[in-house]
C-alpha cells in the first residue's frame, strides 16, 4: 500500500490533500465558528451556543457535546438560505468573489508540512534517522523550493476576493469595505513578507519542511527564540491579513457592515469560512516557522530518550502535536479578537507603514548581521 | 388645592364651544329674533361677591349657571319645572337663615348669593352622602357610567369615603316598565325629572313616586306602561342609570362613543340630535338643545332612524337591463359612465327626461340636480321635475314635535325643484302615460304602497333609461338600469331644510357602507360624464355646494330668503363622548 | 440642516470654524497623491440609516464623503416619531406614564419621575409628596441613570469593536433591571411612578439586594476600565475625537453628561435640587477637553456618584406612606372600590376622566440620563394635558452632530454618535 503510494506521488498528493483539507482544515474551520462563539461567551459571562444536539434515530440517544454540533446547524442554515442576488450587481464578479476569497488559502496549504516523512517499509521499526530509508513519503502536499514565496504569491490573490466582492455588490458601503480591505491587505503584506525575511536568513531556506527540520526537537532552537521580533511582527501582520479584530475594518460591523454586506446564504458562508481557514493557515505558518512545525520537544526519530517508539508512532505523535499547536494558535487568535477594539483606517495605515515596516526592516538588518557574525565565527 | 379643583371647569372649553356652535339655531324665516330686554327687566344680584345682571324672573341657579358659577343640581332641568326635590343646589342667600334651593328661588334685586362658602359646600357633600347611602355599587355594569351626573358631582364636590355601616335598601331591578325602557329602582335618586318629562313634554302622566322615606321609588301604576311617544327622553334626563334604553343598553360604554352634531331625518321637524357612534357604527341618537326647533327633546321614532343606516343597504353599484333582471356589479365609476351614456343618449334623441327630487336627500344634491335641470332646459331638452318622498303619516302628527311629513328635506326639495315641479302623483300619471323616456331618481323613496308599485312596474320597464341613486335596496331599485349606491344622512356632510324652512347642518359620522357615495357626488359624477355640467363650484365639495346654493336661492329683491342666515359652521374633529362632557 | 435651525456655521465661533475646516483626520490621510497630475476624484454621497446597525433608534445621516473623510453631513431625525405629545393630549395624566417609559427607553423611570413632577407642579402639591415617595423616586431614578450610562458606555465600547465590555455592562444592567422588575413588575416599561407618589412600596429586602448589586456593578466597572480605559486602541479611537468647546456646547443648548464633558459643571440635581437631592453628598464630574473620551469618562464617574447617592438614600429613607393620601389624586384602596359606591365612583372617575388638574401651565425639569429632561404641561382643567411638550435632551444634542462629524472619518461617526447617546424614543418622541 505505502509502497504503491511512494511510487505514485500524484495519488499520494491527492490523498494528502484530502486528509489535510477534508479531515483537518475544513472541520477545524467549521469548529472554529462554534469555538469562537463559545470562547466569546465564556469571556463575556454568558452561555453561548450550547443547545444543538443530535438524536440518533432508533436508539433514542441524544448527543449534545456542549453544543459542538452547532456548526452543523450553522452550515445547514447557510446552505438552505435563499441565495439572494441583488438586482444590480455584476453577476460574474459577484459570483466569483467568494471563490477568489477561499481558493488561495486552500491552495497555500499545499506547502504546509503536517508531519515528518514516512519511511516506507520500516513503519513498525525503531529507526534513528531517515537516511537509511529507500523510499519516503513526505507529509506535505508539495515540497517546493520557493516554499514561502509561493505562499506570499497566493496570499496576494486573496485580496481580489474581498475587493471584487465589495466592488461588484453595487453598494457604497461594501465598496468602502472592499477599498479598506485592499489597502489594508496590500499594506500588511509588505510587513508580513519582510518580517519573515529574518527567519529565511536564519534558516537559510524558503522551504517550510526544511525550516522545521532546521529548528529540531529542542524548543530552545525554535524560531520563536531566534526571531522574537519577527514572530510578533508576523503575527500582527498576518492577523491583519485575516481581517479579524482588531483589524476587521473591512467588515467594521457598526459602521460599514462589510464588503460582503450584499451576500447571503452559502455565498456569505464561504467568506465566513475563508476567514476561519485563514486563521488556521496563519496558525500553520506560525507553527512551521516559529514553533518548530511538527516537532515535539524531546522527540527524536527513534522516540524519546527515555522511551523508544516505532517509526509510525513517532510520525503520528508529531502530526498530533502539530495539530495541537495549531489549535493553540487559533485559540490565541480568538482571545485577541474578543479582547481588543478595532483600529481606525488611518491608525491602521500609520501602524502598518510607520511602525511595523521599519521594525521589520530593522529585524532583517539585525538578523543579517547576526547571521554574518555567526558564519564568520 | 382642593379649592382649585372645585372651581375648575370640567369641560374642555374648545369642545363645549364646538358643540355650542351647532347648537345655536340656524335661524330661518320663523326663528324668533331675540329682543334685548329692557333695562327695567334686569335685576342686579351678587354671586360670590361678583355683581351680575340677570333677567327678572330667572331663578338663582340659572343666574349662577349663566355667569359661569358652578352649582351642583340633580332635579333641575332647563326644559322642566323646578320642584326642588333633590336639595343638591342649596346656596346661601345673605340675610336668610337657612340655605335655599337655588333652582326654586327667583332672583330679587340686590340679592347676595354665596355658592362656595364652607357651609354650602358642606351641605352639598352631605346631600351627596345621603344620595349615595342607598346607591348600589353598579358603575361597572351600569349603562350610565361615564356620563352619570351622580358620578360627576361626587367627583367634583365630595370625595369622602363611605360611613354607612348598614345594608343598602333593595328595590326592584330590571323592571320592564315600557316598550323601550327598563327601570332599575335602586339606582334612582328620586329627582322626578322623568315624571316631569312625561307630564310636561309628552303631556301624559305615566310615572309617579310610590312609598315613603328610604323606600320611596319610581314606578308606573299597576297595569300601566311607559309607552308615550316621547318616553326615551326620560332616559336622557335621568341623572343616573335608573332608566335605561332597551335599545342601547349593554352595547357600548359611554366613553367609547364619539359624538357628532346632526339633525334627525325622521320627519320634517328636523330635531337637532347628536349622533353617537363608535367602532364605525352609529349606536344611538340623542336630542341636542335647540330652542327654536326641539328644545331638549325628540320622539322615540326619531331615535330609531339610525337603524336604517345599517339595514338593507344598497352598497354596490349595479348596471343591467332593468325589469328586475339580475344586474351586474360594477364600480361606481363604471356605473356612472354607463348612466351618463344612457341619459345623454336619450336626451340627444329628444326624449323627455324626468328628474326626481327626493325629500330624503340633502340640499346639496338636490341643488346639483336643479343645476343639471337648468342646463338641460337651456339646451332645449324636455325636462320634468318631481318632488317625492316617503309617505306621510298624518295620524302621528302632534303639536309637540312629531310631524306628518316623514321626510327631513321636503322644503329643500320643493325649493330646488322649482315652482313647476310635479308631485308623486304627477310622476305616477306621467309614467302611466309613457310621457317619460328617461328617469333619474336621486333617492329611491316613493310614497306609494306596494300595489301601486306593482301597477307602475310595466311603465318603469318601458323607460329607455332608468337611473336610481339608492340608499336601500328594494324591488324598485332592481328595476333600474343603473343602480347607484348612495349614502345615508349619517354618512355625508350637508344640510336639510325643515318644515319651518330652517336650514340645518347634517354631519358625516361614520364611513359609507360599501361603495356608497353621497347623492351629491353621484349627481356631480353623472353631470360631469354627460358633460352637462362641468367645473362648477358645487361639484367640488359639499361646502362649496352649500355656499353656492345659499347664494343661488337668494331672492333678487334683496329680502331675506329661505336660506338667508344659513351657515355651514366649522369643521368638527370627532369628539369622544368621554371628553365632551358628562351628560345628564 | 433639517431642523430649520441655524446651521452650525452660523453658530460656531471663529476658532471652532478653523477647527472644523482643518480635518480632524491626520493631515495627509486620503488626499495625498504622489503623481503630479492628481487623479480625478469626486465626493460620494452615502446614506447612513435609517436602517443601519449603528443608528440606534432610527436616524438617518446623509454623508458626503471624500474617501473616508466626511465632507458634509445631513442628520435627519424623526423616523421614530410616535406622536408622544399628541397622544398625551388624548390620555389622562396617569395614562401618559406608559408613554413616558418609551421616551428614553434605557432610563424609563427618570422620565416617569420627570413627568410626575411636572403634573405635581401644576397641581401645586410638589411640597406635599411624602418623603418616602421622594426617596423612592431618587432611588429608582439613580438606578435608571446607572442603567442609562451602562448602556451608553458599554455600547461605545462595542461600537469601536470591543464587544466584551459591552456585555459585561449589559450584565450589570440586567442585575439592576431584575431589581426594578421585582419592584415595578416590568423589566423596561415600568410605569411605576404616579402623580403624588409611586405605585407601590419598596419590596422587602430591597436595600440589601441593591447594595449587593451595586457591589457587583463596581467590580464589573473596574473590569471594564482595566480592559478598555488603558487600551491604546480604544484611547486612540476616543481621545481628541469630536471635540467641542464649552462655549459652543452651551450655545448649542447641550446639557447633561455631554455638557459636563466640556467642563461646565451644570447638573440639575446640584444647581436646582429637586426631590431630596439636596440631602446627598455627591460630586458632579466634569471633563476637560469635550472629546469622546471625556464624555465616556464623565459617564463612568457619574455612575459611581449615582451609586454614592443610592447608598446614602438607602441609609436615609424614612418609613411612611409612599403616595399622597388624597382621594382626588391617588386611587382608593381596592376594598373600598369593590364595596362602597363612593370608592367605586372615585376609582371610576380617576380611571375614566383622570386626575383633574387646575388650568395653568408648568415647566418642570429634571436631570435625565442625557441631560435636562423637561416636561412642559398646559392644563385646561380636565384630566388630560391640553398640551404636553418634552424637552428631550438628546434632540438638542443631535443638532450639533454635523458639527462634530464633519471632517472626521466614517469610522469616527460611530463612537461620536454613540457618546452623544441619541435615544430614538426620546429624540423623535
Amino acid at each position: 500500500m505505502l509502497e504503491f503510494l511512494a511510487d505514485h506521488s500524484a495519488i499520494a498528493a491527492l490523498l494528502k490533500v484530502f486528509f489535510l483539507l477534508m479531515a483537518f482544515v475544513m472541520p477545524l474551520a467549521s469548529l472554529s465558528t462554534w469555538a469562537e462563539r463559545r470562547q466569546s461567551a465564556m469571556m463575556q459571562d454568558r452561555l453561548g451556543p450550547n443547545r444543538a444536539e443530535i438524536t440518533i434515530p432508533g436508539l433514542g440517544w441524544t448527543l449534545r457535546l456542549w453544543g459542538i454540533t452547532h456548526f452543523v446547524a450553522d452550515a445547514l442554515k447557510m446552505a438552505f438560505k435563499e441565495d439572494l442576488v441583488p438586482s444590480k450587481v455584476d453577476r460574474v464578479l459577484y459570483g466569483i468573489a467568494p471563490i477568489m476569497a477561499i481558493a488561495p488559502v486552500l491552495i497555500t496549504f499545499a506547502i504546509v508540512p503536517f508531519g515528518s516523512d514516512l519511511c516506507v517499509g520500516k513503519m513498525t521499526e525503531i529507526i534513528t534517522s531517515l537516511e537509511g530509508c529507500r523510499r519516503t513519503i513526505p507529509l506535505q502536499v508539495v515540497r517546493l523550493d520557493i516554499g514561502m514565496l509561493f505562499y506570499f504569491a497566493l496570499a496576494s490573490l486573496a485580496v481580489y476576493g474581498t475587493t471584487l466582492a465589495g466592488w461588484s455588490s453595487y453598494n457604497k458601503w461594501s465598496l468602502l469595505g472592499g477599498l479598506r480591505a485592499s489597502s489594508q491587505m496590500m499594506s500588511y503584506e509588505v510587513t508580513m513578507g519582510l518580517s519573515l525575511m529574518g527567519a529565511f536568513l536564519y534558516y537559510g531556506t524558503l522551504e517550510p519542511n526544511a525550516m522545521v527540520l532546521a529548528q529540531g526537537d529542542n524548543p530552545l532552537n525554535w524560531g520563536l527564540f531566534y526571531q522574537p521580533l519577527g514572530f510578533i511582527l508576523f503575527l500582527t501582520a498576518a492577523i491583519a491579513e485575516t481581517k479579524r479584530a482588531p483589524f476587521d475594518l473591512p467588515e467594521g460591523e457598526p459602521e460599514l457592515i462589510g464588503y460582503f454586506v450584499e451576500y447571503s446564504g452559502m455565498r456569505f458562508g464561504i467568506f465566513f469560512l475563508a476567514e476561519f481557514i485563514e486563521t488556521i493557515f496563519l496558525a500553520a505558518i506560525v507553527t512551521t516557522v516559529f514553533l518548530g512545525g511538527w516537532h515535539v520537544p524531546g522527540l527524536h526519530e527513534d522516540g524519546f530518550s527515555f522511551l523508544k517508539l516505532p517509526h509510525i508512532a513517532v510520525v503520528l505523535l508529531r502530526s498530533a502535536v502539530w495539530g495541537g499547536k495549531i489549535l493553540f494558535l487559533c485559540w490565541l487568535q480568538l482571545l485577541i479578537r474578543w479582547t481588543l477594539p478595532r483600529f481606525r483606517p488611518d491608525q491602521l495605515m500609520r501602524m502598518g507603514w510607520k511602525q511595523l515596516l521599519p521594525l521589520s526592516l530593522l529585524n532583517i538588518v539585525l538578523t543579517a548581521a547576526w547571521v554574518l557574525w555567526r558564519s564568520a565565527h | 388645592m382642593s379649592q382649585d379643583l372645585r372651581n375648575a371647569p370640567t369641560t374642555k372649553p374648545a369642545i363645549a364651544e364646538a358643540l355650542r356652535d351647532i347648537a345655536a339655531p340656524a335661524a330661518g324665516a320663523t326663528a324668533a329674533t331675540p329682543v334685548a330686554p329692557a333695562p327695567s327687566d334686569m335685576v342686579t344680584i351678587k354671586v360670590d361677591g361678583r355683581e351680575v345682571q340677570v333677567k327678572k324672573g330667572t331663578n338663582v341657579l340659572e343666574a349662577c349657571l349663566q355667569n359661569g358659577v358652578d352649582v351642583s343640581y340633580f332635579c333641575y332641568h332647563p326644559g322642566l319645572s323646578s320642584p326642588a326635590v333633590c336639595r343638591q343646589c342649596l346656596v346661601e342667600v345673605v340675610g336668610q337663615p337657612k340655605l335655599v334651593p337655588s333652582c326654586y328661588t327667583p332672583v330679587a334685586d340686590k340679592m347676595e348669593v354665596v355658592t362656595n362658602s364652607a357651609r354650602v359646600v358642606q351641605a352639598r357633600q352631605q346631600m351627596l352622602e345621603f344620595t349615595l347611602v342607598n346607591h348600589p355599587v353598579d358603575c361597572p355594569i351600569c349603562d350610565k357610567a361615564g356620563e352619570c351626573t351622580l358620578q360627576k358631582l361626587y367627583d367634583d364636590w365630595d370625595h369622602k369615603g363611605s360611613r354607612t355601616e348598614f345594608d343598602k335598601v333593595h328595590k326592584p331591578k330590571m323592571a320592564d316598565i315600557g316598550p323601550h325602557i327598563v327601570l332599575d329602582a335602586e339606582r334612582c335618586i328620586l329627582c322626578s325629572r322623568c315624571i316631569r318629562v312625561c307630564d310636561e313634554v309628552a303631556g301624559v302622566h305615566q310615572l309617579g313616586m310610590a312609598w315613603r322615606g328610604d323606600r320611596e321609588q319610581l314606578t308606573v301604576a299597576p297595569g300601566q306602561r311607559l309607552d308615550n311617544p316621547y318616553s326615551l327622553n326620560t332616559v336622557d334626563v335621568c341623572p343616573v342609570g335608573a332608566l335605561t334604553s332597551k335599545d342601547f343598553r349593554f352595547t357600548l360604554r359611554a366613553w367609547e362613543l364619539y359624538t357628532v352634531p346632526s339633525v334627525c331625518p325622521g320627519c320634517a321637524t328636523g330635531c337637532n340630535v347628536e349622533i353617537h357612534h363608535g367602532q364605525g357604527e352609529v349606536w344611538r341618537l340623542v336630542p341636542r338643545e335647540n330652542l327654536s326647533v326641539n328644545k331638549y327633546w325628540m320622539c322615540d321614532d326619531g331615535r330609531f332612524t339610525y337603524k336604517e343606516i345599517r339595514s338593507r343597504r344598497h352598497s354596490g353599484a349595479r348596471i343591467g337591463s332593468g325589469r328586475g333582471l339580475p344586474a351586474q356589479a360594477v364600480s361606481v365609476d363604471k356605473a356612472t359612465s354607463f348612466a351618463a351614456e344612457r341619459l345623454s343618449g336619450t336626451v340627444q334623441k329628444g326624449g323627455t327626461i324626468g328628474l326626481v327630487f327626493n325629500a330624503q336627500a340633502e340640499n346639496e344634491a338636490l341643488f346639483g340636480l336643479s343645476q343639471v335641470a337648468a342646463k338641460l332646459e337651456a339646451a332645449g331638452a324636455t325636462v320634468r321635475r318631481y318632488v317625492v318622498g316617503r309617505k306621510s303619516h298624518p295620524e302621528r302628527a302632534d303639536k309637540i314635535l312629531r310631524h306628518a311629513d316623514m321626510n327631513p328635506n321636503t322644503r329643500g326639495a320643493q325649493v330646488f325643484a322649482g315652482a313647476g315641479a310635479g308631485d308623486a302623483d304627477a310622476l305616477r300619471s306621467d309614467l302611466g302615460k309613457g310621457a317619460l323616456k328617461a328617469l333619474w331618481m336621486v333617492g329611491e323613496d316613493l310614497p306609494f304602497d306596494d300595489a301601486v308599485l306593482v301597477e307602475l312596474a310595466p311603465s318603469l320597464d318601458a323607460l329607455e333609461t332608468f337611473v336610481v341613486q339608492a340608499v336601500h335596496d328594494s324591488p324598485l331599485v332592481r328595476r333600474a338600469h343603473v343602480q347607484l349606491p348612495a349614502c345615508t344622512w349619517a354618512e355625508v356632510d350637508g344640510s336639510f331644510t325643515n318644515a319651518k324652512s330652517m336650514v340645518q347642518r347634517i354631519r358625516c359620522s361614520v364611513s359609507p357602507a360599501g361603495d356608497a357615495r353621497s347623492h351629491m357626488e353621484l349627481v356631480s359624477m353623472i353631470a360631469k360624464k354627460t358633460r352637462w355640467v362641468e367645473g362648477e363650484a358645487w361639484q367640488k365639495s359639499p361646502r362649496q355646494a352649500f355656499l353656492q346654493l345659499t347664494a343661488a336661492v337668494q331672492p333678487q329683491d334683496g329680502s331675506a330668503g329661505p336660506f338667508a342666515s344659513a351657515d355651514w359652521g366649522r369643521e368638527l374633529p370627532p369628539v369622544q363622548l368621554r371628553f365632551a362632557n358628562s351628560r345628564g | 440642516m433639517v431642523f430649520g435651525m441655524p446651521t452650525p456655521d452660523e453658530i460656531v465661533s471663529g476658532a471652532a470654524r478653523e477647527l472644523r475646516s482643518r480635518p480632524q483626520f491626520p493631515p495627509g490621510f486620503g488626499e495625498d497623491a504622489d503623481d503630479d497630475a492628481p487623479l480625478p476624484t469626486e465626493p460620494m454621497t452615502i446614506n447612513m440609516g435609517p436602517s443601519h446597525p449603528a443608528m440606534h433608534g432610527t436616524v438617518r445621516i446623509i454623508l458626503t464623503v471624500d474617501g473616508e473623510t466626511v465632507k458634509e453631513a445631513d442628520v435627519q431625525v424623526g423616523y421614530l416619531h410616535r406622536c408622544f405629545e399628541k397622544e398625551a393630549e388624548y390620555a389622562t395624566y396617569t395614562q401618559v406614564f406608559p408613554y413616558t417609559d418609551r421616551l428614553n427607553y434605557v432610563s424609563p423611570l427618570l422620565n416617569n419621575v420627570g413627568f410626575a413632577m411636572a403634573a405635581e407642579k401644576l397641581l401645586g402639591i410638589s411640597d406635599k409628596i411624602p418623603e418616602r415617595a421622594q426617596y423612592i423616586r431618587v432611588l429608582i431614578g439613580e438606578i435608571s441613570r446607572i442603567t442609562d450610562h451602562l448602556t451608553c458606555v458599554g455600547a461605545s465600547g462595542m461600537e469601536v469593536g470591543a464587544f466584551t465590555p459591552f456585555l459585561w455592562m449589559i450584565k450589570c444592567r440586567e442585575w439592576l433591571w431584575e431589581l426594578l422588575e421585582e419592584l415595578t413588575g416590568a423589566r423596561l416599561t415600568h410605569s411605576y411612578v404616579r402623580i403624588g407618589g409611586v405605585a407601590a412600596d419598596l419590596t422587602d429586602n430591597f436595600a440589601q439586594r441593591l447594595r449587593d448589586v451595586l457591589a457587583k456593578c463596581r467590580e464589573a466597572m473596574v473590569d471594564v476600565e482595566k480592559l478598555i480605559v488603558k487600551n491604546r486602541i480604544f484611547r486612540d479611537r476616543m481621545d481628541g475625537v469630536a471635540v467641542i468647546s464649552a462655549e459652543e456646547a452651551v450655545a448649542y443648548g447641550w446639557t447633561g453628561p455631554c455638557l459636563r464633558s466640556t467642563g461646565v459643571p451644570y447638573d440639575v440635581r446640584k444647581d436646582h435640587p429637586y426631590l431630596v437631592y439636596d440631602r446627598f453628598d455627591f460630586d458632579v464630574p466634569v471633563g476637560s477637553t469635550g472629546d469622546n473620551y471625556d464624555r465616556f469618562a464623565v459617564r463612568m464617574e457619574e455612575m459611581r456618584q449615582s451609586m454614592r447617592i443610592l447608598e446614602q438614600a438607602l441609609d436615609q429613607i424614612p418609613a411612611g406612606p409612599f403616595k399622597l393620601d388624597d382621594p382626588r389624586i391617588s386611587l382608593p384602596p381596592k376594598s373600598q372600590v369593590y364595596n362602597t359606591i363612593e370608592g367605586m365612583i372615585g376609582h371610576f372617575k380617576q380611571i375614566v376622566d383622570g386626575v383633574k388638574i387646575p388650568p395653568g401651565e408648568a415647566y418642570s425639569y429634571t436631570e435625565g440620563g442625557n441631560g435636562e429632561l423637561g416636561f412642559y404641561l398646559v392644563s385646561d382643567g380636565t384630566g388630560r394635558p391640553y398640551r404636553c411638550h418634552v424637552r428631550a435632551p438628546c434632540f438638542i444634542l443631535m443638532q450639533s452632530v454635523p458639527k462634530l462629524i464633519i471632517g472626521a472619518g466614517v469610522a469616527d461617526i460611530i463612537p461620536t454618535f454613540g457618546m452623544i447617546n441619541m435615544i430614538g424614543g426620546e429624540c423623535d418622541r
